[in-house]
């Protein structure tokens, strides 16, 4: 996921970069070319420059930190809140990250290592490595993330708070269309590292709060630390991807027609679609980002052909569905009624 | 529980789709299927690309063909009152109708039971078992879909963290 969240910026971030440089004159870490877009200097103006130099650097701030954290994840589903904490060590100059889950018990002596692209997950149960390679990336084109975030919502700075012993300052992150997540978060004054974030769903529901309940920075690493042991027990990931790649690059490989809904909301654009295979299942996934939410599709083919109403199971951020002999599934933070209205476009 | 233990008979359900199974194992999945629609829909595939299977080998246990069609050809020619050219142009691409729909039909790979299911043409029989009886669906779903997310910062990383963790044990324990 490190190496996810580093190539998604890494190859995307410096246009978007370039924007904020030129239309607010701050954000000195980053030195793409600039984008003199109409869109791009109406989403910076959204913006107070301050504000949108601090979110930018905080989204990015972990790639150039070394520390070592517990953060604790509280996350709230249907009345329900279950916790995690974690023992985390961070080494962002050098993409790599060591994991290990302390809580909750069944996920306890999990330990999750990623290096680069490589990401290998120790089970203590069964006393195993899986290991990962190829993390996703976005295909957003032209656009960078940071585009997509300012163009969709916008940013305000609110009171100071103390997170970890650290004095933070509070931003939040709010839609420009009703119906899609929001963020809270609290970023470290100094190293510009979120210390606390909120997440909100597009109902107004809280669904998850993280935090850092400890932080040190610059804590030697050795390089040892973010491989797995050399006896260890490996089993390669036995899902394969492709991509991310077009939708048309994506139906050759499937062999049916995976299209695009014909309703996608406002502000969400075609991030890339990935081709799945698991032993011989094939299973088509489009996904759509709008700077902070992802919305995702996929389409199997069952087999079998089912009535068209088919089985169908509704939640509160993902819809499965039958349609002759294919499944979809649908899911993003965004309300139910816009899901509903994606669906319908693809029947 | 319910995948581990239809794993467990997974690999028995081609044979009672075929009727290569009796006794106390029969009866076994006979009692699994009756509770398991997912099984039970498997099975009725299977035996729907077994039909298939029949109709498509049939043609080719009949001998030769091409010895029929010439034949014919020969006992029907001087009835029609035909120019020559037309005669043996329509002859020729008889003929090599007839040759190329064997040579499909004989080709190594399992292509006719693609050809004349209403299948996908890249998804193969085993390829539509493993994807009914298999409930990680929704498992390798919120997965993917938790990966792409966390992949674009660390605030959302934490997020699904949990997520990626747990389907990954999954997977490991599959």
């Amino acid at each position: 996921m490190a190496g996810t969240r580093r190539r998604v910026h890494a190859t995307r971030l410096p246009a978007a970069t370039g924007v904020l440089l030129v239309a607010c004159g701050v954000c000195a870490c980053m030195s793409a070319a600039p984008d003199t877009s109409p869109r791009a200097t109406c989403a910076a103006i959204a913006v107070a420059p301050e504000t949108a130099d601090a979110v930018t650097e905080a989204l990015t701030a972990d790639r150039k930190l070394t520390f070592h954290a517990v953060e604790v994840v509280t996350s709230y589903c249907r009345g329900q809140n279950t916790e995690q904490m974690k023992d985390v060590y961070s080494d962002g100059p050098h993409d790599r990250s060591y994991t290990s889950y302390l809580q909750p018990g069944p996920l306890s002596g999990t330990v999750i290592i990623e290096n680069g692209d490589d990401l290998w997950q120790y089970d203590p149960a069964t006393g195993r490595w899986l290991h990962q390679s190829d993390q996703p990336g976005m295909l957003l084109g032209s656009t960078s993330a940071v585009d997509l975030l300012f163009e969709n919502y916008t940013a305000d700075r609110k009171d100071d708070a103390t997170v970890a012993g650290r004095r933070c300052t509070v931003y939040e992150i709010l839609p420009k269309t009703s119906g899609n997540p929001s963020r809270r978060l609290c970023i470290d004054a100094t190293t510009r590292l979120p210390l606390r974030t909120e997440n909100v769903n597009g109902i107004g529901d809280l669904v998850s709060v993280s935090r850092y309940d400890s932080v040190t920075f610059d804590e030697a690493m050795p390089a040892s630390w973010f491989g797995p042991p050399a006896d260890a027990s490996i089993d390669e990931d036995p899902v394969t991807r492709t991509g991310p790649i077009s939708a048309a690059e994506a139906n050759a490989s499937l062999g049916f027609q995976f299209r695009e809904p014909a309703y996608i909301p406002t502000g969400y654009k075609f991030a890339g679609a990935f081709v799945l295979k698991r032993d011989f299942a094939l299973v088509g996934h489009m996904q759509w980002f709008d700077g902070l939410s992802v919305i995702s599709l996929f389409k199997q083919h069952t087999g079998v052909m089912l009535p068209s109403s088919g089985w169908e199971d509704s939640q509160a951020s993902s819809v499965t569905w039958t349609d002759g002999a294919f499944r979809y599934t649908l899911i993003g933070d965004i309300v139910p009624s816009e899901l509903s209205r994606i669906r319908d476009s693809i029947r | 529980m319910r995948s581990r233990s239809c794993r467990q008979y997974r690999a028995d359900l081609s044979e009672l789709a075929d009727g290569r199974i009796e006794g106390a194992r029969r009866l076994r999945l006979e009692a699994h299927l009756a509770a398991c629609p997912a099984c039970r829909a498997l099975v009725a595939a299977h035996r729907r690309v077994t039909q298939l299977v029949r109709g498509v080998e049939r043609p080719l246990l009949r001998g030769s063909i091409v010895g029929d069609v010439l034949q014919r050809i020969g006992e029907q020619a001087p009835e029609h009152r035909l120019a020559p050219w037309l005669y043996w142009s329509g002859a020729g691409a008889a003929i090599a109708t007839v040759v190329l729909a064997i040579g499909l039909l004989m080709r190594p790979t399992p292509t006719p039971l693609v050809r004349h299911s209403p299948l996908p043409p890249t998804i193969a029989v085993r390829e539509t078992m493993s994807a009914l009886s298999d409930k990680t669906d929704g498992d390798l779903c919120a997965r993917e879909h938790a990966r792409v997310s966390a992949s674009y910062a660390r605030a959302e990383r934490a997020a699904w963290s949990v997520t990626l963790a747990e389907g990954n044990r999954e997977v490991v324990r599959q």
